[in-house]
């Protein structure tokens, strides 16, 4: 009879999933079928992989993605098992320092590392590896940290008590309740550095190439639309492949909870070495560009940052800082009020149904896997009727931010979710609590990390992102990214300090951002 | 239960479809017209008032990405277009642009500007400035030139397609002699000329760039340049490729003479002159004077190579393939 009304609630709430399926069907599917009836030509379908260049970057794609994956998992998994156990000086700092990187626009990343970088270094896999783990690793620390965050440390002592060694207590107890949150965050790596665009540009340099680069050089250089939609569509659906297997593969595994649960050890010396590091690590191309941002060959200057500030008037540069900033903050928030309930009731909604929920995530990472130059066009030529013809419409461009950071949502959201033990869930509606005040005064509580990783992640995405927002973007709303691109697009010595200082103000406001956010949860 | 999350699901949607048009339907009068452009299109903020003041229209500029991609939009929206008018689709892409049937008309010609190779005179020392292709290839400049990848920079095909008008079918013998030279591909203008070019921390004393760079350098010099000192950086005067730009009215909008009124505007006196210290290009319009940094430091390019577009159009893809592989091997 229990059982029987526990079975109708789970179903009950599965309709939460809808919001997050009409948010992908409108930005992602709908446009791209659209689309391909009306520019694939069916010859391309299989003469476009005969193209050198098209082979080319498919292999380079894949190998430097394998790389960069690999290294930056192995760095993050130590990372963050620290972050997680450990308290120690400047740790919620460093979180929010390896999250920064993400919303960086790639010019400046490029300018910081090609300053930081020794010159044998530059147009180096291994530039592309240091890039890509220094953009990427936060994705571990944000999914991974939480779910190790839960474990209680009585669990690990008795491991040790009964005579397992450290190695051991790692291998049987630690990994195996990290090992979903990991595989997530590796087929997100993996994902973000497959289809990356901007990093390969500036440090990969020319013949270096990913499927993404090939995509838009076919669209946009050789006008080969038909072409473009085709590889457009199999890396999209090659993507969703792997994340198809990749979470089926997963095994249940035991849920255990406890919040709060940082123990008060202190970190030992190799440890705080390894931090140490990589805290230069994250730290040094960010004041490169400070210096960059005041540097005009041999002598400083604060002339960027007045242009930048609006209190020096420049011939030639004209952009208004505060609107500027004003529309990059609405976007974010706009982006982020979507996606932040639409990720998480779709979590929520499928926590209990493995299969589903694989399902579902190789589904959201779909506006993701698309190439932007691909999903510009594909909005363009889908929404161009009346009366819904919204291609001038502003709220284009959060909605598409939003589709974007739904993945990132749902991953961070899952482990936390799924820790949340059903004896409580049971409890709250054994004592008679329906199922809208079981969620509101026992579940969202401890939904609470979940809720910051998730707004953390979907403003910085939205602050960071360029593809989409060029495109659909209009003068008097231009987003703080797209006014750095500008200003690197002329030559001289104060639009590169200017652009070097909105960069920098750029990565200050969202570390900022995602300091508060982080606090907040945690008080 | 089903029925309640379609029901549920439908009413979602048409809610969230009704917030969209009521948020587009405000460009729908002739109060208003829009103004594609590519993403670098910066004239002052003020530039549209003139007109808003004569006809009494706004101008909103919807910016579609680089020239390239404005253009596949172009193309892809030809006879539904997202605008009235656009702005800046230059010789490399107007083949494409008229062979989508994007205008409605002839497109007015606005603006040009040369691609050529940059020198940083500092960084030269006493060494003589190159001033042809075929200076290039001289064990003088070893090791001292960068160039943009033509298959993903517009500058970079701009300097390829020099190579191709002067030396016809033998260019890529030329690019080989070039490669022997030891010249850097980079992907896009903005690295090569903000971290290669030996300005600006590089080790490449020669960029190509455009000839209006020197005058670009001297506005933006920080600390400023002492009166009367020359620009910091000079250009190879017979290197030169010369890009046109055009604005036209576009096929399928509604407003098609006020947005041919706006046409005129941007060909006409009060706009030409906004031009060239913001987009850092020549007025089309010959009436219109030049600014003093002009005059003063831009260098008058007299022998520019052109091929015409539809020649473009046609090699676009061989070339730079031919290209590709002679150089980046």
């Amino acid at each position: 009879m229990v059982g029987h009304r526990l079975e109708m609630k789970i179903r009950s709430v599965r309709f939460l999933v809808i919001p997050a399926a009409i948010l992908v069907f409108v930005t992602a599917v709908i446009p791209l079928i659209v689309l391909a009836t009306s520019v694939i030509d069916k010859a391309d379908i299989f003469s476009v992989w005969t193209h050198s260049s098209v082979r080319r970057a498919l292999v380079f794609s894949l190998w430097q993605a394998l790389l960069s994956t690999a290294f930056t998992i192995f760095l993050g998994v130590i990372a963050t098992w620290h972050l997680s156990r450990y308290q120690f000086f400047g740790r919620r700092t460093f979180i929010a320092l390896v999250t920064v990187p993400f919303v960086l626009p790639t010019v400046a990343v490029g300018a910081a590392f090609i300053a930081v970088l020794p010159k044998a270094l530059h147009h180096s896999i291994l530039a592309i590896v240091l890039a890509h783990i220094f953009f990427n690793i936060s994705i571990v620390v944000r999914t991974v940290g939480p779910r190790w965050n839960s474990i209680d440390d009585q669990l690990i002592d008795s491991a040790r008590t009964l005579g397992a060694s450290p190695l051991q207590t790692w291998r049987h107890v630690i990994m195996p309740l990290g090992k979903n949150a990991i595989f997530s965050a590796t087929a997100l790596t993996f994902f973000m550095c497959f289809t990356s665009y901007g990093i390969i540009t500036i440090l990969g340099g020319p013949g270096l190439a990913t499927v993404d680069i090939e995509i838009y050089r076919r669209a946009v250089q050789l006008g080969d639309l038909s072409g473009a939609t085709v590889l457009a569509i199999a890396q999209m659906l090659l993507i969703a492949l792997t994340f198809l297997l990749w979470s089926r593969s997963r095994s249940t595994e035991l849920v255990l909870f406890r919040a709060q649960a940082i123990s008060h050890r202190r970190l030992s010396l190799a440890p705080k070495c390894f931090f140490l590091a990589l805290a230069a690590f994250f730290t040094v191309p960010l004041l490169a560009l400070l210096a960059a941002s005041m540097r005009t060959r041999d002598t400083w200057s604060l002339t960027g940052w007045k242009v930048f500030l609006g209190i020096q008037k420049q011939r030639g540069i004209d952009f208004n800082m505060w609107q500027a900033i004003q529309t990059s903050g609405k976007y974010a928030l706009i982006a982020s009020c979507i996606a932040l309930p639409t990720g998480i009731a779709a979590t929520y909604a499928l926590s209990n149904r493995r299969s589903s929920h694989s399902r579902l995530s190789a589904f959201v990472i779909l506006p993701l896997a698309i190439s932007p130059v691909v999903i510009g066009l594909a909005i363009l030529i889908t929404y161009d009727f009346q009366p819904f013809d919204f291609r001038s419409s502003w709220l284009l461009i959060p909605l598409v931010h939003a589709a974007i950071a739904l993945p990132f949502v749902m991953r961070s959201a899952l482990p936390v979710v799924e820790g949340i033990p059903n004896d409580l869930r049971c409890a709250a509606s054994t004592l008679r609590a329906g199922p809208w005040r079981r969620f509101l005064t026992v579940e969202l509580p401890l939904l609470k990390p979940a809720i910051s990783t998730g707004l953390a992640f979907s403003l910085a995405m939205s602050l960071g992102e360029f593809g989409a927002t060029s495109f659909l973007t209009r003068r008097e709303s231009r987003t703080i990214p797209i006014i750095i691109a500008s200003l690197f697009g002329k030559a001289g010595d104060i639009p590169r300090t200017t652009g070097m200082a909105a960069s920098l103000v750029l990565i200050v406001t969202t570390a900022m951002i995602v300091i508060t956010i982080d606090r907040k949860s945690h008080t | 239960m089903k029925k309640t999350h379609i029901a549920l699901g439908t009413s979602l949607a048409m809610a969230f479809l009704y917030l969209m048009t009521s948020c587009s339907s405000e460009t729908s009068t002739t109060k208003n017209l829009t103004l594609i452009a590519y993403d670098s299109f910066t004239p002052p903020e003020t530039a549209f008032d003139a007109f808003t003041q004569e006809t009494g229209i706004k101008v909103n500029i919807a910016l579609a990405g680089d020239a390239g991609e404005m253009v596949a939009k172009a193309s892809l929206t030809s006879g539904n277009p997202e605008g009235d008018v656009i702005w800046g689709v230059d010789n490399t892409l107007i083949s494409r642009a008229t062979d989508s049937k994007i205008f409605a008309s002839d497109p007015t010609e606005v603006d040009y500007g040369d691609v050529c190779v940059n020198f940083d005179i500092a960084a030269l020392g006493q060494t003589e400035p190159p001033l042809t292709l075929d200076d290039l290839v001289s064990s003088d400049y070893k090791g001292m030139l960068v160039v943009e990848n033509p298959a993903t920079s517009s500058t970079g095909l701009a300097f390829l397609l020099a190579t191709v008008a002067a030396f016809g079918d033998s260019w890529p013998d030329y690019w080989k002699q070039l490669v022997a030279n030891d010249v850097q591909v980079v992907d896009s203008w903005d690295e090569a000329y903000y971290t290669a070019f030996t300005r600006y921390g590089g080790d490449r004393p020669l960029v190509v760039s455009y000839s209006t760079s020197p005058p670009a350098e001297v506005i933006f010099a920080d600390p400023p340049l002492a009166k009367g000192s020359p620009a910091p950086t000079g250009v190879a005067s017979e290197t030169c490729f010369k890009q046109i730009e055009y604005a036209g009215v576009l096929r399928g909008t509604k407003y098609s003479g006020q947005a041919q009124q706006l046409v005129e505007y941007l060909a006409g006196p009060t706009f030409q002159a906004l031009l060239p210290e913001s987009l850092f290009v020549y007025p089309a319009n010959q009436d219109v004077a030049l600014p003093q940094s002009f005059v003063d430091y831009a260098p008058e390019i007299t022998t520019s190579f052109s091929i015409p577009p539809n020649e473009i159009a046609k090699n676009r893809q061989s070339w730079t393939e031919q290209w590709s592989a002679i150089v980046l091997k």
